[in-house]
């Protein structure tokens, strides 16, 4: 907090207002939200230059990386970009809603919720993908109510969500454990699903994701003064005329849309809502009129980036990003753990 | 004139009665105190008349009507509540947290930002924080805590401010600068102001009214120097004490003893 401190002391000296200070910040993660989607279709097992790939985007180039790129690179970035952006925005708002630092979708459970009803349509309807997400919805919300109801006595305690999320995680977790293995053969790459990958993830995908996508990100943002509220807590919150059980609800309800959305296309893929939102707030403080535009971005870039490295580090073989994401998440939640409970 | 009144208020937490048929009127523009022992009902009663508490049967009305019928925010813009002791998010600015203040003001696309922006400082000079506006809540000594959280309260513009022991915690001086930044409130702007105080000292000191909460129900009202006698001490605190008149002609009270009972 410190630091921070000194960040903000040093803003006066260059006469900047703070508003300004964050505006600039979510400039230069948007740029390295671009770099990170530039470099992703950039690098692989053929590397193919920056200048070459405008090209191909601008549609003037017609041969073998014209193919890769419309037909591998591209769609893998934006659906990595999407998960990226949906996992952190709804790590953020839980954060909020919950009253804890730690909430993050899949920690908390709401992925596995979201995970066995998604698991569940892929066995039943395989062919009707469209079906997924608002399964997946479904479950989320589900899970998201249990939790609610497990931590609930007299009010919400940061450490019974947690723990009531762990239980409600690691009980849908098994139930999605025993689908895969009883259908193993209705469901491909199951492994991969379990600890969320991207590996051929294609324009399909893209379509499952980005509508969803675009909602979830625009009833985020429309809420992020309620959240502001939310965060001083229920009673001041009241207070100022907020209706809390609402927002909580409706708030819920988006983060459970977006976490659904994520998994629906890449399966259990945990701690970025977690990571992202706190290196976010790091930086750019807890005002969600500008923390939730830059857990956006950064979410982008981290996931975008984790997968280019998940691709090229050991090629030929490809690590699941999730594999990545958790090397990186679970110190992260540690630390966390030990700073903030 | 009377500002907030109950009416056969009676309020449930989790189906165990806190108050029972509370009946009281709180005049415009004056100071209130409400003291009773620990678990008596004080910061129910209280919560109560900001519209926290849901779970209420009677009525609380202000100016004459039901707080019910106010939307959520309406009423934001009349009454505003400190709860005792609440918690910031470490990252915010004295600043910040007072501007949270006019969210009952603001709408998804319309704010008035200018009579925003005055109001902010209205409030920050009246509670004397404008010098550290850009330092973090986090970083501040007690009283200046309490008084960033009673700005943020004033930028709601209220014609009520409820207080839930605004003085606890403080060390003596910063005691006094809370109740005189109080005070000056009902003096210059008439806000009228309703607390809870845990010392029977300042509300005798600051207090025009006083009402005294016993057993789920209002045990004494009235004026605080002839309310305040060594019988109700004893009766509702179950304290013996000597009441001493200092050199402005004010009562003082000094606790003695507890009553034995035999």
């Amino acid at each position: 907090m410190q630091s921070k401190q000194s960040v903000k002391a040093k803003n006066k000296k260059f006469g900047m207002s703070i508003n300004m200070w964050r505006i600039l910040v979510l400039l230069v993660f948007a740029f390295f939200a671009v770099g990170a989607v530039v470099l992703s279709l950039m690098l692989g097992s053929v590397a193919i230059s920056w200048q070459e790939i405008l090209q191909v985007l601008f549609g003037q180039n017609v041969g073998i990386h014209d193919q890769i790129i419309w037909n591998i690179r591209l769609p893998r970035t934006i659906v990595a970009a999407l998960v990226g952006m949906n996992l952190s925005l709804a790590g953020a708002i839980l954060q909020a809603v919950m009253k804890n630092p730690l909430a993050d979708p899949h920690i908390i459970g709401i992925s596995s919720g979201a995970g066995l009803t998604g698991v569940l349509i892929m066995i039943l309807y395989p062919h009707m993908e469209y079906l997924i997400t608002p399964a997946a919805f479904i479950g989320a919300m589900g899970a998201a109510i249990c939790i609610y109801i497990l931590a609930w006595k007299g009010g919400i305690r940061p450490i019974r969500v947690i723990l009531a999320g762990v239980a409600v995680s690691a009980f849908l977790g098994s139930g999605i454990s025993a689908l895969m293995i009883f259908y193993s053969d209705r469901v491909s790459g199951a492994l991969m699903w379990l600890v969320g990958g991207l590996s051929a993830r294609s324009w399909p995908h893209v379509e499952i994701i980005l509508p969803y996508a675009i909602a979830g990100m625009i009833f985020a943002f429309l809420g992020s003064r309620q959240l502001n509220i939310l965060q001083l807590g229920d009673e001041i919150a009241r207070g100022l005329g907020l209706h809390v059980e609402v927002t909580r609800i409706v708030m819920t309800a988006v983060a459970a849309l977006l976490a659904a959305s994520a998994v629906a296309v890449v399966g259990l893929l945990g701690f970025v809502g977690l990571i992202v939102p706190h290196a976010a707030r790091l930086i750019i403080g807890s005002d969600y009129r500008f923390l939730l535009p830059a857990a956006a971005l950064l979410g982008m870039s981290v996931v975008t980036i984790s997968d280019t490295f998940a691709r090229i580090a050991f090629a030929p073989i490809e690590l699941p990003v999730g594999i990545i994401m958790a090397f990186i998440g679970a110190p992260f939640f540690l630390f966390l753990l030990r700073r903030e409970l | 004139m009377t500002i907030m009144k109950t009416q056969d208020l009676t309020v449930k937490i989790q189906h165990k009665e806190i108050l029972t048929k509370i009946n009281l009127s709180f005049a415009a523009g004056r100071t209130t105190a409400i003291i009773g022992p620990n678990g008596s009902g004080k910061s129910t009663l209280l919560k109560a008349l900001a519209g926290l508490n849901n779970n209420i049967t009677g009525q609380v009305l202000f100016e004459n009507r039901d707080i019910k019928e106010f939307s959520k925010k309406k009423l934001a813009r009349n009454l505003a509540i400190l709860p005792q002791d609440p918690s910031v998010p470490a990252d915010l600015t004295v600043g910040e947290l007072v501007q949270y203040g006019r969210f009952p003001y603001q709408q998804w696309f319309a704010r008035n930002e200018k009579e925003d922006q005055q109001c902010v400082e209205w409030a920050m000079q009246q509670t004397q924080i404008e010098a550290f506006k850009d330092r973090l809540v986090t970083t501040l000594s007690g009283g200046e805590r309490q008084r960033t959280w009673i700005a943020m309260a004033l930028a709601q513009n209220p014609k009520v401010l409820l207080l839930d022991e605004p003085t606890t915690y403080l060390d003596i001086a910063h005691q006094l600068e809370v109740m005189q930044i109080i005070d000056s409130l009902t003096q210059k702007y008439k806000i009228t102001i309703i607390m809870v105080l845990h010392d029977i000292n300042q509300a005798l000191q600051y207090a025009n009214d006083l009402v005294v909460i016993k057993d789920q129900s209002v045990f004494a009202q009235g004026y605080p120097q002839t309310v305040l006698t060594a019988k109700l001490l004893e009766n509702v605190f179950g304290v013996t004490a000597d009441f001493f008149t200092n050199h402005l002609g004010n009562k003082v009270l000094v606790p003695i003893s507890l009553v034995k009972t035999e």
